[in-house]
């Protein structure tokens, strides 16, 4: 019988074929792994907010995988309470997250764009979340925990995904600040080569920005100084040069500025806290390092200025670490229970709030070990979205 | 009710009987045309054959030979043929209707990049558009192409199956498989690559072929060398590292692999015990032996591919013997049969790959016999005369199984170019138009400009009412675009005589800032709009007066509300309700706008 020559050539230059088009999509996969060990941290919504009227937390609950039955829930912890209510705003669908902006008397809750929605309704309450009042952000609030801002005075700073807005009082009559393009094209945007910005905070006379940059070794932190924004000077060790740094959290505190900033460094990541209590200054304090392993899954702002991060390994162990404020030092918490969706850490209480579907559990740590506090069952409406 | 999540259901009473509907009225001209096929057969019989006179009116010449149809094609047409049907029949499973384009397509074309997905959505919205045309043309399509594959068997009306087979899968393939998966990830030839119909379609090319070109080994050699270099590529693929196909699933808390998961998924689909207890079995094997697994599909798949090429009878039997046997184990262990569940359409890959196969193996080591053929070379005494032979018997049955393809592909045809949604997809969520006569009640609330307006106000106008929710994430936008439609599709000179009114429908946010900004998010910007809200107190009496329940559900829900619009007429009474509830897709929304169209018309028209 012939030997078919042609058809082994064509089978040869089919393998050929295959093997260099999976071989060129494996590559890309594989850069895009490269491209992931270097990404940034990330900014998880998920997030807790220790005020001296109380604490306050917000989370995913319900069927997870699924967005159109995943609920986001409020919770507070009304200062001196041993329990936590349920307080989740309501008449808006939630499903595409909240954003807490603590206030002077309470909070005001913004509701990010879901569905069809692209404008963030909002929901202000000065009684712990028992009422609201309803108030409007004409754009739709970026997906990062600061993206809404009360200043002391009642002045407002909001992050869209193209520009940051301030209102003067009342939570109405928004008027741009800036943009995020024009914070690219600053001098202190192209020094940062800002992939995202992260944060946004009014103190009522100043507005601070926080970004992730993909320069290594820029903090992305500016300031409002007149029209532009700059740098407000932040500068990491020498040993953070190559890194890969986001600012994760700005939070105001009696006496200035904090902000928690994400370096990665390879494949290590670590979290350092940094304070200004001279606004405008370029004096920073900052924290030791503190290496916590996996992906950050929740970032929360404690009394004291502060901040605590809980992060999850690939094998979903869970790690949290918090620092109490300026001059402490970070601090590595027990492991957190299976579920933890944030910690909150308000004085000298730290909580895990723990979800499953529509259970919250809340662990209390006492004496180092995680003991079971309180469950609350939360009616999630199922299948009232979409 | 808004927020309580209206749904078209594949089950839906009123869609079943208008499908039933359908496929009867096309069961009744597909009889018609057997039946006029029938009296064509008959007809020559029914006169006595004519006797020879003295004269010789016909001759015969001696009887002749010629080739008959290859056994390898003929292999091919009757197999597909039989596929064909098999395929057309599962079409008149129920959930075809609405539960193939959402069930089936768009999963399908889910993993593949976008400009797939735009070209099946694209299919897939005329479906969704006309349901029940859509999925009774696909039923006869199906059967038509399958008979025409059996019943001719030569000739050019027996190429001619080939090429509307060709057609027919090349549309299948494209926007009811997505291209087979094969721009999407997880491509395996486990779970079905090339796609099924891609290889009804090489069936079909090959019977398209000229008779002359099965003379020889050359089909037999090129279908084995195209599926020899196809296995070995799929071989490849399947080593390939990275793609989850090289594990199961070490504990219970690990990843699942790429064949444990898909198998797993597969024995959740409805079907009997027996054949899910096969296949959770192997799951549970899979899932403790991937790696295995893995290594005896590739090397299966790599030998058989190799002995295809050699173009060797021996070796030929034995890798069609072998790939026989793994594509059944795989049919049944991981395709789950394919046709399952409701919504399946055809038996997945594997069994024409193993008829594609066997017609390699037959083209290659057999030969077209040759068949005595008598050819009447006089003139025919007449068309009766002329039906006799065996040759028209065969035009005949070919030209009905032609009418029975054409009986589904003209009602698709007008489908596809037809860009009015049919009425009854928003007609089976929400119920037909209720008529009524009866005053509508009077109300003044405020619209978006901060102007008053006023039933009265309103007063020689065709009014569609609704309430909507402003900061609504789902339904109500969907209204808004519908009432834009029906704006649109009256025309600018219908504006002055139409109103479309909203009333706001949520307890908190009510303020007239909410309904600008949902009408800046909508564009709602047509003169004859009007989004009217108050204080609460002023809504809650309209509410009541509509019927329209408004009720918080908290826990981060949306404002629950009835879907409910009313159709007022100039002199202020109402005249239809219809819910307005828009269901799961857009197309649903523009079923709604195009009844909402019919009785606006209607209503202006007294």
């Amino acid at each position: 019988m012939r030997s078919p020559k042609g058809t082994y050539t064509a089978t040869a230059l089919a393998i050929g074929i295959v093997t260099i088009t999976v071989g060129c999509s494996s590559h890309s996969t594989a850069s895009s792994s490269a491209t992931s060990a270097d990404a940034s941290v990330g900014v998880p919504l998920t997030t807790s907010v220790a005020t001296p009227n109380g604490t306050w937390a917000t989370f995913p609950m319900g069927h997870l995988d699924d967005p159109t039955n995943t609920f986001w829930e409020l919770f507070t912890l009304p200062g001196g309470s041993e329990r936590w209510a349920q307080h989740t705003p309501p008449d808006v669908a939630d499903n595409g997250g909240l954003v807490i902006a603590p206030t002077s008397a309470g909070a005001v809750v913004g509701f990010r764009p879901s569905e069809l929605l692209s404008f963030s309704p909002l929901a202000s309450t000065d009684d712990g979340g028992t009422t609201y009042t309803p108030g409007l952000l004409s754009g739709g609030l970026a997906n990062v925990p600061d993206a809404l801002s009360v200043s002391p005075s009642g002045e407002a700073a909001a992050l869209t995904t193209t520009q940051v807005l301030t209102s003067a009082a009342a939570l109405s009559a928004w008027q741009p600040a800036t943009t995020v393009a024009a914070i690219d094209a600053s001098p202190a945007g192209l020094a940062c080569g800002v992939r995202q910005v992260t944060a946004v905070l009014t103190t009522g006379t100043d507005i601070v920005v926080g970004l992730s940059c993909s320069k290594p070794g820029v903090v992305g932190l500016l300031q409002r100084t007149g029209s532009a924004f700059v740098s407000a000077g932040v500068q990491l060790p020498s040993t953070d040069a190559k890194a890969v740094i986001e600012v994760l959290r700005i939070a105001a505190y009696q006496h200035g500025v904090a902000a928690l900033i994400g370096v990665r460094n390879g494949s290590a990541t670590s979290y350092i806290a940094a304070w200004n209590s001279t606004p405008g200054s370029p004096t920073w304090t900052l924290s030791a390092p503190e290496a916590v392993g996996g992906a950050l899954i929740s970032t929360g702002v404690t009394s004291g200025s502060g901040f605590v991060v809980l992060s999850k390994a690939d094998s979903g162990t869970l790690a949290a670490a918090a620092i109490a404020g300026q001059g402490s030092n970070w601090t590595q918490l027990a492991a957190p229970p299976a579920g933890t969706a944030t910690i909150s850490v308000s004085g000298d209480r730290t909580d895990a709030l723990v979800v499953d579907s529509a259970t919250f559990i809340d662990y209390r740590l006492t004496s180092g070990q995680w003991a079971k506090a309180q469950t609350v069952q939360v009616a999630i409406p199922y299948g009232s979205t979409g | 009710m808004q927020g309580m999540g209206g749904t078209l259901s594949s089950s839906n009473p009123l869609i079943l009987a208008a499908f039933e509907s359908a496929l009867r009225h096309q069961a009744l001209i597909v009889l018609v045309l057997l039946l006029i096929a029938a009296t064509a057969w008959v007809w020559p019989y029914t006169a006595p054959k004519p006797k020879p006179e003295a004269g010789p009116t016909l001759e015969s010449t001696p009887p002749a030979t010629e080739l008959g149809e290859h056994p390898a094609r003929k292999f091919l047409r009757i197999s597909f043929g039989l596929l064909w049907i098999f395929d057309g029949l599962l079409q008149l499973q129920q959930g075809m209707p609405v539960g193939l384009p959402t069930d089936v397509v768009q999963p399908a074309a889910a993993s593949s990049p976008g400009w797939v997905q735009h070209l099946v959505n694209n299919g897939v919205s005329i479906w969704l558009r006309h349901p029940i045309p859509a999925a009774a043309s696909a039923v006869w399509i199906q059967v038509g192409v399958g008979i025409l594959l059996l019943v001719a068997s030569r000739g050019r009306l027996s190429q001619l199956a080939g090429v509307v087979s060709v057609g027919w899968g090349l549309v299948v393939w494209v926007f009811g498989e997505a291209f087979g998966g094969i721009f999407g990830s997880g491509l395996s030839w486990l779970f079905g690559a090339p796609g099924a119909v891609l290889l009804y379609v090489i069936a079909g090319v090959l019977i398209a072929l000229p008779e002359r070109a099965w003379v020889g080994q050359r089909i037999g050699r090129a279908l084995l060398g195209v599926l020899g270099v196809f296995l070995l590529a799929m071989a490849v693929l399947q080593a390939w590292p990275g793609r989850g196909f090289w594990q199961g699933q070490s504990n219970p808390h690990a990843t699942v692999g790429a064949l444990t998961s898909m198998v797993q998924t597969m024995s959740q689909t409805p079907q009997p015990h027996l054949l899910s207890s096969l296949v959770s079995s192997f799951a549970s094997f899979d899932a403790q032996h991937g790696w295995s697994v893995n290594l005896f599909i590739v090397l299966a798949l790599a030998a058989i591919g190799i002995a295809l090429l050699t173009g060797r009878e021996q070796v030929t039997f034995v890798a069609l013997v072998c790939s026989s046997v793994l594509c059944i184990a795989v049919w049944v262990f991981v395709q789950d049969l394919g046709f399952l569940g409701g919504v399946g359409t055809d038996p997945n890959s594997m069994i024409p790959t193993v008829l594609l196969i066997g017609a390699g193996y037959v083209a290659l080591t057999r030969q077209a016999v040759p068949v005595v053929q008598r050819v009447d070379v006089a003139k025919p005494a007449g068309l009766r005369s002329a039906l006799r032979s065996p040759a028209a018997l065969g035009v005949t049955a070919a030209v009905a199984s032609f009418g029975i393809v054409l009986v589904g592909a003209v009602p698709m045809a007008f489908a596809s170019v037809n860009t009015h949604t049919d009425t009854i997809v928003t007609e089976a969520i929400n119920g037909q138009p209720e008529p009524t006569d009866t005053p509508a009640t009077p109300f003044e609330l405020t619209d978006q400009n901060g102007e008053s307006v006023s039933l009265a106000t309103l007063k020689g106008r065709t009014v569609a009412l609704t309430f909507l929710d402003p900061v609504c994430t789902s339904d109500c936008p969907l209204i808004a675009q519908e009432f834009r439609q029906v704006d649109e599709s009256l025309g600018a000179a219908a504006t002055k005589n139409t109103a479309f009114v909203a009333v706001v429908a949520n307890p908190t946010y009510l303020g007239v800032q909410f309904v600008q900004a949902f009408d800046s998010q909508e564009n709602m910007n047509m003169p004859n709009w009007y989004f009217l809200t108050g204080s609460l107190s002023q809504l809650t009496a309209v509410w009541d007066a509509y019927g329209i329940q408004v009720q918080t559900i908290g826990s981060g829900g949306m404002a629950a509300h009835s879907d409910t619009t009313y159709v007022i007429d100039g002199a202020g009474h109402l005249r239809t309700i219809l819910g307005a509830d828009p269901g799961d897709t857009t197309t649903d929304s523009a079923s709604f706008a195009a009844l909402l169209n019919k009785e606006m018309r209607a209503v202006a028209a007294g």
